[in-house]
């Protein structure tokens, strides 16, 4: 032991010094070892519950997505069916206008054909009218000028004649 | 024609009290036109009386007194209408002859030498045609409300003719004096205004009737 002594070596040293190793130790693992595990494990947690949400968030943005996918084609359809209603609608408008245009295009024809008759049978009639005052015109004149006097009186006879009939 | 009435009153006092038989005996020598005997023969003294005050009432008056439906006015008129019209003609015809001339042909139209021949003659003899036409149809549109009667012709008809018409006439519208004028215009044949209706029997309307139909 005393051998031990010379060479220095001081076996209630070095159990001190075990001693204060293993406070230091205990101190260490209860002071700095646990919490740094447990900062770890909160971290490793918070991490996993990121992942975890990333994780949730990438499905959920995926079935958004798949969803706005499904929406933007039953859009597009819906647009598309819209586009061909409006496009039936526009060619069923075009073919009523036409008809309508056809229509009124006959109408003012049938006006412009009715105008155009009355006026012709104004014209005839005007005609007519013109001619036969000039007839009477040379009727009478002839009647007034070249009837000889005796006919006249035997006119007026005859006229009392047929009053009392 | 008040005169020889009141005269011829005036010697047959009893005159009114007579049978109608008498009193046609008694008119025998009243020398008036025939529309006054009847009017005598058929009126009574009260009538008669009310009635020649009318007259002389409306010769005094003659735009206050009333005269409508006076039977002595309506013998009046139709003296005027009938005897009176056909020598109002015959003196017309005679326009343009000289005055001497004419009262020759109105003298012997109208002989006799009591009052009332005289004063037609003056009559005749003074005042025209369309004044005497005027004057008695306004009198027959005063007393009975009478038609006026136009007969339209050519040229002048002759008196035998107007007497028939005349006479044709007067036997639908006793009281109203037709008036005949020349149109030359109407050409041939005559036509009559009588009470707002015309008949026509003109040329000129045959004329236009024939244009009209062959216009259409």
């Amino acid at each position: 032991m005393d051998g031990l002594a010379q060479l220095g070596i001081d076996f209630w040293s070095i159990f001190i010094y075990i001693v204060n190793t293993g406070v230091v130790l205990v101190a260490l693992i209860y002071f700095l070892y646990r919490p740094i595990l447990n900062t770890i494990d909160q971290r490793r947690k918070i991490i996993a519950d990121s992942i975890e949400e990333a994780n949730l968030l990438r499905e959920e943005f995926t079935k958004k997505m798949e969803e706005s996918e499904m929406e933007r084609k039953k859009t597009e359809t819906e647009l598309k069916e819209e586009m061909a209603n409006l496009q039936r609608f526009l060619e069923a408008k075009r073919i009523e206008l036409i008809h309508e245009m056809e229509t009124a295009k006959t109408e003012m024809m049938l006006k412009a054909e009715k105008e155009i008759e009355a006026r012709k049978t104004t014209i005839l009639k005007e005609s007519e009218k013109e001619v036969m005052q000039m007839m009477t015109k040379i009727i009478l004149d002839i009647v007034q000028n070249k009837v000889p006097e005796q006919v006249i009186q035997e006119s007026i006879h005859e006229s009392w004649v047929h009053y009392n009939r | 024609m008040i005169r020889e009435i009141s005269l011829f009153l005036i010697g047959n006092k009893t005159f009114f009290s007579k049978s109608e038989s008498e009193k046609e005996e008694a008119l025998k020598e009243l020398k008036l036109p025939h529309p006054f005997k009847t009017y005598l023969q058929k009126s009574n003294e009260q009538d008669f009386i009310k009635e020649l005050r009318g007259l002389v009432g409306n010769i005094y008056q003659p735009t206050s007194s009333n005269v409508s439906e006076n039977n002595l006015f309506k013998a009046v008129l139709e003296f005027f209408v009938q005897s009176f019209g056909m020598r109002l003609e015959i003196a017309h015809e005679s326009i343009a002859f000289s005055r001497v001339e004419r009262a020759e042909v109105i003298e012997k139209m109208v002989p006799g030498e009591n009052v009332f021949a005289s004063s037609l003659r003056q009559l005749l003899l003074n005042h025209s045609y369309q004044d005497c036409v005027a004057e008695i149809n306004a009198l027959a549109k005063k007393v009975v409300n009478a038609p006026y009667i136009v007969v339209q012709s050519p040229r002048e008809i002759d008196l035998e003719l107007k007497k028939k018409i005349r006479e044709h006439l007067y036997t639908e519208y006793p009281f109203s004096f037709p008036v005949f004028q020349i149109n030359r215009k109407l050409i041939g044949g005559f036509r009559i205004f009588k009470g707002g209706t015309v008949i026509d029997h003109s040329w000129i309307s045959r004329v236009l009737r024939f244009t009209s139909l062959t216009a259409v």
